[in-house]
């Protein structure tokens, strides 16, 4: 991190300049706001028992005693007021013991399989065929590059039915592999791939044919170390695309309720009308849906940008 | 010669084989029941009823298959030839399915025919052919705070109220509530279905009756539209968007409104969710000539037409509909009212009277929530045009034309 250069203690700041900075400020505070208060009524409401969600829902600061029970002794509903407030509310875990009672750990198990051996399956062969794609000259080449490319164009929800049907015909509905396989490889990130590789200089590649290395070797330890950048991005992409997908996981898995993932499962909690939505669980399993994402992401952040600006500038 | 020996052998041991493993799948037969989620009770009391039908079904055990987006998923399993055996029919979608050849009838299969009420076996008859016994139903009736009515020093709503009656309690109760925000009489949806009580009361119809001709172009159906739109234009009725609730029923929690028109699925809403709201239930009003009309919605169980197990599968769904399988249901008193007239007592108790009969009655004389395929479009046209109507920029009279236009371009289809 280099000093900036508009804090230099001798700069002069005219009155024009130090406005434009209170409205720049001004603005992106309001839209931080904006894009964090959603995120705060969700964590705050999945703390609520269920009326206190829909009576006070814009209370966020929790205040004693914790862990209310929502329920007298009869079973039924306690008042709202009793456990809320307009500012405060007592905070409870009935959310997440339902979410818990309803499977949420099995989810989430399988969401993690799923969005881990997707990535894994995606950052072998997609590079492996971007390799092939930038550097082996083979008749059809460009065929086989643009076919994979048009894939791209065509919108996913047609390609719905007929995937199902596959996949039924090889017996793979309702299985771990079945969701796993078809999405281990996808077009766009061979595209990605392919491009950074035509960026390396082939002169690398030379020098190392020269020391004796094979095709093979060649890749994996020559050219592979080079592509980190484009590997992160490829591998964040993945993971965050398999953890919120939801269409495949529906086509292919919910047969079985016990192979669901978080997004199959949350709208499965949602019930078929919405009317008997329990929010406080409901908002209870957002939470526990995207706090792993969201820790990976504070974690991989720096990866992330970076990843972000190389795709963009290249994609 | 001796080639052909074997050949024969090979195909006398797979027929063998193969007949032997068919007696062997008939030991235990697995047949496949689709439907949605819906509140977990709901869903366990479900799983409680198959495990009934197990136990006294040793040779059939049955996968239960409770799904998110049902529709998509149902959709993709009929396209693929690889239907559940038994699954959910909403009536509204009984038509499209039927012509679509994937449900089987149920003519002459279906049990207890005795016990199930008319207007629910009327929703899942369509050409004249029964297809399948319904699962659970909703009325329309008339939900009212009481708090509101006391307030106000009213009589609470009773079973004989006519539209008048309606009207005239809806003008007292519209006001402000103590934070300064509207309140008003009653909450009108923009939706056709909600209107459609009013119409059949009035004595009107949408359709004749082998669906070849719009009737809507009648003096029921636009007395009935303009006593709907009417309420909104004066200021003592609304959709529920006019007092920042997303439906009637949030509305009336709310206390944004006084009188709401929901169907049974607003019980559990309203017990689990607003414990402190003091309500109660009766029918929905009678047109001032007496009519008498209210909107179900039902689901059935439909069999597979594509069905290795048609016979097992017409016994699970007796067996769900039945007397004794709506016992199991009732006990439990959700909001949904299961299938059996055996069983309404039960229901009753559990739910509560006071609530409960309101709803019930009106299975008498409750008309079913069915149109012929395509329809959607006029209910677009129709909830678009009624929106429009509320803002004062319609008329009663424009809206029955475009209704009208639409529904007969989906007919000539």
């Amino acid at each position: 991190m280099t000093a900036s250069t508009t804090t230099a203690p001798h700069e002069r700041r005219s009155p024009l300049m130090t406005a434009l900075t209170v409205v720049g400020w001004t603005v992106l505070i309001v839209f931080a706001a904006l894009e964090i208060f959603p995120f705060v009524f969700t964590v705050a409401n999945s703390f609520k028992c269920l009326p206190a969600v829909q009576s006070y829902p814009r209370s966020i600061i929790p205040v004693p005693p914790f862990g209310a029970e929502c329920q007298t002794e009869t079973g039924a509903a306690r008042s709202p007021g009793e456990v809320s407030g307009a500012v405060t509310f007592n905070p409870t875990l009935e959310g997440y013991e339902e979410i818990a009672d309803a499977n949420l750990p099995r989810w989430l198990y399988n969401t993690a399989i799923f969005a881990v051996a997707i990535t894994i399956g995606r950052l072998i062969f997609d590079s492996l065929a971007g390799y092939a794609l930038a550097r082996l000259k083979f008749p059809g080449n460009r065929l086989v590059f643009y076919t994979i490319l048009g894939t791209m164009m065509v919108p996913a929800i047609v390609l719905l039915i007929p995937r199902f049907i596959i996949l039924k015909e090889l017996s793979m509905l309702n299985t771990y592999q079945g969701l796993i396989v078809p999405l281990a490889v996808d077009a766009f990130g061979i595209f990605l791939m392919k491009q950074f590789f035509e960026s390396i200089p082939n002169e690398i590649e030379e020098a190392a044919m020269v020391d004796g290395a094979n095709r093979l070797t060649m890749f994996f330890r020559v050219v592979l170390p080079m592509a980190t950048p484009a590997l992160t991005a490829l591998a964040i992409f993945s993971f965050q695309g398999a953890w919120n997908d939801f269409l495949m996981p529906l086509l292919i898995l919910s047969g079985d309720s016990d192979l669901w993932t978080l997004t199959l499962g949350l709208s499965f909690l949602r019930g078929a009308y919405g009317e008997t939505l329990r929010w406080h669980a409901f908002l209870a399993g957002s939470v526990l849906t995207t706090l792993p994402l969201a820790l990976i992401f504070f974690y991989f952040q720096r990866y992330f940008v970076e990843g972000v600006s190389y795709s963009g500038l290249k994609g | 010669m001796r080639k052909l020996s074997v050949l024969t052998l090979v195909v006398v041991l797979a027929l063998v084989v193969s007949a032997a493993g068919a007696a062997l799948a008939r030991q235990n037969v697995e047949i496949t029941l689709m439907g949605w989620s819906s509140s977990t009770e709901e869903n366990d009391a479900l799983l409680a009823q198959v495990a009934a039908f197990e136990a006294a079904n040793p040779d059939i055990s049955v996968n239960v298959q409770l799904v998110p987006e049902y529709d998509t998923t149902i959709q993709a399993a009929f396209a693929s030839g690889d239907s559940p055996n038994v699954f959910y029919v909403d009536s509204s979608k009984l038509p499209d399915w039927a012509e679509a050849g994937v449900l089987a009838s149920g003519e002459g299969m279906i049990e207890n025919l005795d016990d199930h009420y008319e207007s629910l076996l009327e929703a899942f008859t369509y050409d004249g052919t029964l297809y399948c016994p319904p699962k659970d139903f909703s009325i329309m009736a008339l939900q009212y705070n009481k708090d509101m009515f006391d307030a106000a020093g009213l009589d609470y709503p009773t079973p004989d109220w006519t539209w008048d009656d309606l009207r005239t309690a809806a003008e007292a109760l519209t006001g402000e509530n103590e934070a300064g925000q509207k309140v008003l009489g009653l909450v009108t949806p923009p939706n056709f279905e909600r209107w459609l009580p009013f119409l059949y009361q009035a004595g009107g119809s949408v359709l004749n009756e082998d669906w070849t001709e719009v009737t809507l172009d009648s003096d029921e159906a636009r007395e009935a539209l303009e006593f709907y739109i009417g309420m909104v234009n004066d200021g003592i009725a609304g959709p529920p968007s006019m007092v920042d609730a997303g439906w009637g029923g949030e509305a009336f929690a709310q206390g944004r409104v006084a009188l709401a028109m929901e169907g049974n699925w607003v019980i559990s809403y309203l017990v689990e969710q607003f414990p402190d709201l003091n309500w109660g239930v009766t029918e929905l009003p009678r047109h001032p000539a007496g009519g008498q009309a209210s909107m179900v919605f039902t689901v059935c169980y439909g069999v597979a037409s594509n069905n290795d197990y048609p016979d097992e599968s017409w016994q699970l769904a007796n067996f769900l509909t039945g007397p004794e399988g709506s016992q199991l249901v009732a006990e439990e008193g959700f909001g949904v009212i299961p299938p059996a007239i055996s069983a309404a007592d039960t229901w009753l108790e559990a739910i509560g009277p006071e609530i409960g009969e309101g709803f019930l009655a009106g299975a008498e004389y409750a008309h079913k929530w069915q149109f012929p395929v395509g329809f959607q479009d006029v209910f677009d046209t129709f909830n678009a045009d009624l929106q429009l109507a509320f803002e004062g920029q319609y008329l009663a009279e424009d809206v029955i034309i475009d209704t009208i236009g639409v529904a007969e371009e989906v007919l000539a289809r």
